[in-house]
């Protein structure tokens, strides 16, 4: 059984080095998908007075024709906002349709057309006299980078202390491997936000690394828990294979336990919550199904090496301080 | 623990829960036609803008009569120059004299598709925008992203239309729009008033920064929030020498970013610091820090001269939707109950130790996001709070389970209970510990939302921890003390007694 965990160690590798490769590439060339925020977009404003905006008929017509003017113009709304003045101008509202930043100014130019046409006479036909206006807008925004970077140092930072941690009271292998492990679990749901183009927010990559580092380091825990309890309490020593083995099975019921329950509740908060919401959350089940590649597959396999590996050193050093000269001495 | 004592704990354990309970969730009217109101904590806390909601920001703090629906204040910048589409057809409507009129159509020039209008004798150079214009604008817009990004990440700033900035931030911030348009050199005048104050830094043709080094805010013991301006040793010994007579002629010192005050100063005595503390009655912490960064930037920042007008202001609903709050508040009782259905149904009536640990763990973290000023409700910390319960409910659960094995050998409850807080003790230390330290380096390092969610991790982590191993054992020791059958409490068997059985 445990060879085969061995075995697995170089398709698990190259998964995640293919995800890496791939994503790190894709984030240099595109970076990710920021749709969701719209870096670059194009906007029709519909300002109106508070003759429209006091009667449910009149912004049922303006919807209307705005969403009629879109359709026939083969233009699709990304996202839309209704605004309110302040100060000087209380009585003014403004309908903001945002489009990408591809769509052609000629195209927005025929769709404030076809609004400013049909706008008179539905508001007429409502029995109202109301001042709209119609205008383009071209928008680019800044971006703030240092949230982003600061947010990957970090993570990265974060995971590190809590590995030195883990060093200290489970041993220098297992923090090792458990860098490997938090290191997948951050790093990948990155790269797979990157690779499928999920459109995300500026700063949410680093909040999906961090949820899978963080949950990646949890998830290794256990095993390491259940390694350290098997040192103690095993009648006979283990080999590094057959200890990982059994420490992953001990562990795999709290593992699943933990890893399943922060997957649901993820989903439940992204099925139940607003569309905004959930396109911030649910990218996170990428980071839960990472956390659990790096901490059940790679990590596992990858600590039978490391294991063996210390092992090996650990049986090195015992002859140094057998002391078997001295003793001697004394004895003569 | 004896019945008394246990009578005596669970007694007080529950009026605890049932107060924090009132407090943090219950809003409520009293006195006359219900006048006065209780906001409680989760009405109460910071929320963030992004998220809208009815219940649970129930007031709006900025008016008494409309609900909170979160959202924020958008502004555009017109550079002196750039008028909107709007403002250009309204003044333009406004003539009546048809040469006049004209004048001014020719005055300015369309520009960005017609949504604005530039004013030729600013912005052109012959047929086309000046390159000189350009540069200026380029330098004010970088300008203003320098400043909202100090003062807030969540702030967004866009070039709109090639030539006027679009800024789109909390309510709470919307003061710094005026003052944020302030561009030109720092300057320190002196005097009785601001016309006839004199220029005392910079002295001489230096720079400003050979007499001035930043501005930054400090918050006093008593939470007063100060702009502290330093100086170089040059800049001190200048306003020493210049204000050495202000005890017998009080007058006030003049910060000036171009030709706009920044924050003045009542000087009474002469002043030869380094650092000058400066605060008034009316100041709060936005206010500080909108005059800390002004100033600063204007020292240390780009060089900018641009000279702008705030725009119509506008307000916008929420990001993620105005009932994005309730939303996730449904996902969260969803969540509760699937919690209560697993704990009653696996472990019976230990399912109540567990509610009343998890009730109180609720109350406490919501109560530190209430009271911790840099956090807020958000989605980032909602999650956060979240994914500790899981933490506390899965070590509760691993105890338990501990404790079923030891009673299925045989053994009395107490001792199970014992032996499986002795077995698990160092897994859930371990465990609790590796996860707050993550949370906690992450969160001194991050910004923004991460910084708000490693903070909440790591915290809720700690009290993850302190619950499971004291309170829900405490709750454990009172609670079952009550029952005969102890193992049908906890829905524990003796697995061994029924082999025997057979």
């Amino acid at each position: 059984m445990m060879s085969k965990k061995i075995k697995f160690l170089p398709i698990w590798a190259a998964v995640a080095a293919v995800i890496l490769i791939a994503g790190v590439v894709l984030m240099a060339v595109l970076g990710f998908n920021a749709s969701a925020a719209l870096p670059e977009n194009k906007a029709v404003e519909v300002g109106y007075n508070i003759v429209v905006s006091n009667s449910d008929e009149l912004t049922g017509k303006l919807d209307e024709v705005c969403e009629s003017a879109f359709e026939a113009n083969g233009v699709r709304v990304l996202k839309e906002e209704k605004g309110t003045g302040m100060s000087s101008s209380q009585d003014w509202t403004v309908n903001r349709y945002l489009f990408d930043a591809n769509v052609s100014d000629e195209t927005l130019e025929k769709v404030k057309t076809a609004i400013e046409g049909k706008l008179p006479e539905a508001i007429t036909n409502a029995n109202g006299s109301a001042e709209v206006r119609v205008d383009i807008h071209t928008n680019s925004a800044f971006s703030f980078n240092e949230p982003v970077w600061r947010g990957a140092v970090a993570v990265a930072v974060g995971a590190i202390a809590a590995l030195i941690y883990l060093g200290i009271r489970f041993g220098v292998g297992c923090a090792l491997t458990g860098l490997v492990s938090a290191a997948a679990g951050g790093v990948l749901p990155v790269c797979l936000v990157a690779i499928t183009r999920i459109p995300v927010y500026a700063e949410a990559p680093m909040f999906y690394a961090a949820i899978g580092a963080f949950v990646a380091v949890l998830l290794w825990m256990l095993q390491c828990m259940k390694l350290r309890e098997l040192k103690k309490n095993s009648p006979r020593p283990l080999g590094a294979e057959e200890a990982v083995e059994v420490a992953f099975r001990g562990a795999l019921p709290a593992t699943v336990a933990f890893g399943a329950s922060v997957a649901a509740v993820l989903l439940v908060v992204g099925a139940v919550a607003t569309a905004g919401v959930r396109m911030l959350v649910l990218p996170a089940l990428l980071s839960v199904v990472c956390a659990g590649f790096a901490s059940l597959l790679l990590a596992p396999a990858l600590h039978v090496p490391v294991r063996a590996a210390f092992e090996k050193l650990a049986a090195r050093r015992k002859p140094r301080y057998a002391g078997k000269k001295a003793n001697a001495k004394t004895e003569e | 623990m004896g019945k008394v004592k246990s009578a005596i704990v669970l007694t007080v354990m529950s009026l605890l829960i049932a107060a924090l309970m009132i407090v943090c969730f219950v809003p409520m009217q009293f006195g006359l036609n219900g006048m006065k109101r209780f906001d409680p904590i989760v009405v109460d806390a910071d929320r963030d803008p992004d998220l809208g909601t009815s219940y649970g920001a129930a007031r709006d703090k900025f008016s008494l009569t409309q609900n909170y629906n979160g959202g924020g204040v958008v502004a555009v910048y017109y550079p002196e120059g750039v008028v909107s589409a709007k403002e250009y057809d309204d003044n333009v409507e406004g003539f009546t004299d048809e040469s006049k009129k004209a004048d001014y159509e020719e005055q300015y020039a369309p520009a960005s598709n017609g949504a604005l209008y530039l004013e030729k004798k600013v912005a052109y150079e012959g047929d086309s925008v000046s390159d000189s214009f350009k540069e200026e604008f380029e330098q004010g817009a970088e300008l203003l992203r320098s400043r909202f990004a100090r003062l807030h990440e969540e702030v967004r700033v866009e070039v709109a239309d090639e030539y006027t900035v679009r800024v789109t931030l909390p309510r709470e911030l919307s003061a710094s729009l005026t003052p944020f348009s302030y561009m030109g050199d720092f300057t320190v005048s002196y005097g009785t008033d601001e016309a006839s104050a004199e220029v005392i830094l910079p002295y001489r043709d230096e720079p400003i920064t050979d007499y001035v080094k930043g501005a930054h805010t400090r918050v006093a013991a008593g939470g007063t929030p100060y702009v502290v301006i330093d100086f170089t040793k040059e800049g001190r010994r200048i306003i020493a020498e210049k204000t050495a007579d202000a005890t017998e002629n009080a007058a006030t010192m003049f910060f000036k970013v171009g030709d706009n005050i920044a924050l003045q100063l009542s000087v009474s005595e002469q002043i030869d610091r380094a650092s000058l503390f400066i605060s008034s009655s009316d100041f709060t912490s936005t206010n500080a820090k909108i005059s800390a960064i002004l100033i600063d930037t204007s020292l240390n920042g780009v060089q900018a001269s641009m000279s702008s007008v705030v725009g119509d202001t506008m307000t916008f609903p929420a990001f993620y939707g105005k009932n994005a709050m309730l939303f996730v508040y449904i996902a969260f009782a969803v969540l509760f109950a699937a919690m209560l259905a697993f704990f009653f149904v696996r472990y019976a009536l230990l399912g109540f130790v567990n509610l009343y640990t998890y009730l109180l763990f609720v109350c406490v973290n919501l109560l530190c996001v209430w009271a911790i000023p840099f956090l807020d409700l958000s989605v980032e910390t909602v999650i956060a709070f979240l994914l500790v319960s899981v933490l506390l409910c899965v070590s509760n659960a691993v105890v338990f389970e501990g404790a079923r094995r030891e009673f299925a050998l045989g053994k009395t409850i107490v001792s199970s209970v014992k032996a499986s807080y002795k077995r698990n003790f160092w897994h859930i230390f371990d465990l609790h510990i590796v996860l707050a330290i993550a949370g906690f380096v992450t969160f001194g390092i991050a910004l923004g939302a991460l910084r708000q969610f490693a903070f909440v991790f790591g915290l809720g982590t700690v009290f993850s921890g302190i619950f499971t191993l004291a309170v829900n054992r405490l709750n454990w020791a009172t609670m079952m003390a009550f029952c005969k059958n102890k193992g049908k409490f906890c829905n524990y068997k003796r697995v061994e007694a029924e082999e025997d059985d057979e």
